[in-house]
């Protein structure tokens, strides 16, 4: 009987009909338990569980500006997104991260005071969920912008709402949470403000289920598509670094 | 959603409100057994309250956490207090403590207030004014709070006392948004942090409330009335729904070093 369904039923539809039980129970059981709980259903991020929830906004926002990330790529903590959105563009790529002990590291410093990182150095910089660690938000953006070279892309992710971070809290402290009109104006003070482009991304449901620890996996498909500006779970922006330094100044 | 279109074009449209009927009828039963699929919180992708952050049903979540605050700390509400948007805490906490209330708005539209400033650079407002200032749900729609810290420094009396809340998990209200009033959510370092900057540190007090359940039902715009005391008297350190500090203007002399440091911090920021 169940070869002949294998046989009879299309792999997507096969696919499916195996999450409808996982699906319906979960549903059911959370539902019971989410106007009553004071825990989270799951105390980690939802790595286990399938794709983090704010990763799946921050992909997407990479992979929409995969053509940005191409040649002398920073990225921070590790290189993986440098890798996966640069490809063969990328023509060498550092790491940079806040203590010493981290393999994939080759500069360590402090992003709000980086100096012994040469200006106009890097095509392309990847800061994703970093702005939130940084006590100095200003030197911050100032170093990056200085580290960028002329016509350079930043391309930065920071959340809205999320809950604390324990491991980076007990390293170097979290501090912020943003919106969208916080983030415009910390960059436009840098940034030639015809260069930032910023934008938010989640909804309700997307908050609530990143703040229990679920993953992409455990909520209906396109969830996540809808955008509501009252809950930015993440927030991009992309700004540009003028080619000539008179653009500067607008 | 896609067997229920199959399903829908399938059935002869005599069926349908006979299949209407069932559904209403199993959405009673599971809402018997506690289950709500009307309100399913993993399906919906909208908020359970849209229009407020509780206050149409009724009391608004940081209030009971921003109440309680200023009830424990009510001691320190007197002599001539400053209160933000309208002067309801001052008069609550205060009673006949204070002597005079002040009301602090950005806005000239707003009849209440006394003071028409902007806290970020609040220069018409006399230094060493107040005994008490009442800050809260205040700091997230300034962008430069450190500017506005200093100015709160600068208008206690010394001894004076500040009392501050704020939040970290919270929706963005979309009508502050466009008005270019909604930057910032704090962690409780966050907070800490900007105010040892300006203020002793040793005597700052920051303490966090809230629980994932919290956060969530704040999300949605639930109410007090919608949760139980318990769960909201639960702390996780985690979910930081509001933030409560509480710090003191040293007196004259005791700390000549920080004051020194505070002014040099002022000017810097001019």
């Amino acid at each position: 009987m169940k070869d002949v369904l294998k046989a009879v039923l299309l792999h997507s539809t096969r696919r499916w009909l195996r999450r409808q039980p996982r699906n319906v129970l979960c549903t059911v059981s959370w539902d019971f338990d989410l106007f009553r709980r004071t825990t989270p259903i799951d105390p980690h991020w939802g790595g286990k569980r399938g794709q983090i929830i704010d990763r799946y906004y921050i992909e997407k926002f990479l992979a929409e500006h995969s053509s940005d990330i191409c040649g002398h790529v920073l990225e921070f903590g590790d290189d993986t997104y440098a890798k996966q959105f640069g490809g063969a563009k990328v023509s060498k790529i550092d790491v940079m991260h806040l203590v010493p002990g981290n393999p994939h590291a080759t500069i360590i410093a402090e992003l709000a005071n980086c100096d012994e990182v040469p200006s106009d150095t890097f095509d392309c910089i990847l800061c994703t969920q970093v702005l939130l660690l940084v006590f100095d938000l200003k030197n911050a953006i100032r170093s990056l912008f200085r580290i960028l070279k002329p016509g350079g892309v930043l391309l930065l992710t920071a959340p809205g709402i999320q809950k604390i971070s324990r491991g980076d809290m007990e390293i170097g402290g979290e501090y912020w949470r943003f919106t969208t009109l916080s983030m415009r104006r910390l960059f436009e003070e840098v940034f030639p403000p015809n260069g930032v482009e910023v934008r938010n991304y989640g909804n309700v449901l997307a908050a609530t289920a990143f703040l229990h620890g679920l993953s992409v996996e455990d909520l209906p498909p396109k969830a996540l598509e809808y955008t509501d500006p009252d809950f930015p779970v993440s927030i991009a922006l992309r700004a540009v670094k003028p080619i000539s330094p008179m653009r500067a100044d607008p | 959603m896609g067997l229920e279109n199959i399903v829908r074009a399938i059935l002869p449209t005599a069926a349908k409100p006979w299949l209407r009927r069932q559904r209403l009828v199993a959405a009673r039963l599971l809402r018997r057994v506690g289950v709500n699929p009307g309100q399913s919180l993993l399906r919906r992708t909208t908020p359970i309250n849209p229009i407020d952050y509780g206050e149409s049903r009724g009391q608004c979540i940081d209030r009971y956490y921003i109440e309680n605050f200023l009830a424990a700390h009510a001691k320190d509400v007197r002599g001539h207090v400053l209160d933000f948007a309208d002067d309801n805490y001052a008069r609550k906490f205060g009673g006949n403590k204070t002597t005079k209330i002040d009301v602090l708005d950005l806005s000239p539209s707003n009849e209440q207030a006394t003071i028409i400033a902007d806290l970020a650079n609040g220069d018409n407002i006399p230094s060493d004014r107040f005994d008490s200032v009442l800050c809260t749900q205040v700091l997230h729609c300034i962008f430069d709070v450190e500017a506005a810290i200093r100015t709160l420094y600068r208008i206690l009396k010394p001894g004076g006392v500040l009392l501050v809340t704020d939040a970290c998990i919270q929706k963005v209200d979309s009508v502050d948004l466009q008005n270019g009033e909604e930057f910032w959510r704090f962690t409780s370092l966050g907070l800490r942090r900007m105010f040892e900057k300006v203020f002793p540190g040793d005597q700052l007090e920051v303490h966090s409330y809230g629980n994932v359940l919290v956060a969530i039902a704040a999300l949605h715009g639930l109410a007090v009335e919608d949760l139980t005391r318990t769960s909201l008297d639960v702390v996780d350190q985690d979910f930081e729904v509001l933030i409560t500090l509480r710090a003191v203007k040293p007196l004259v002399g005791e700390t000549t070093e920080v004051l020194a440091i505070a002014n040099s911090a002022s000017h810097l920021g001019d």
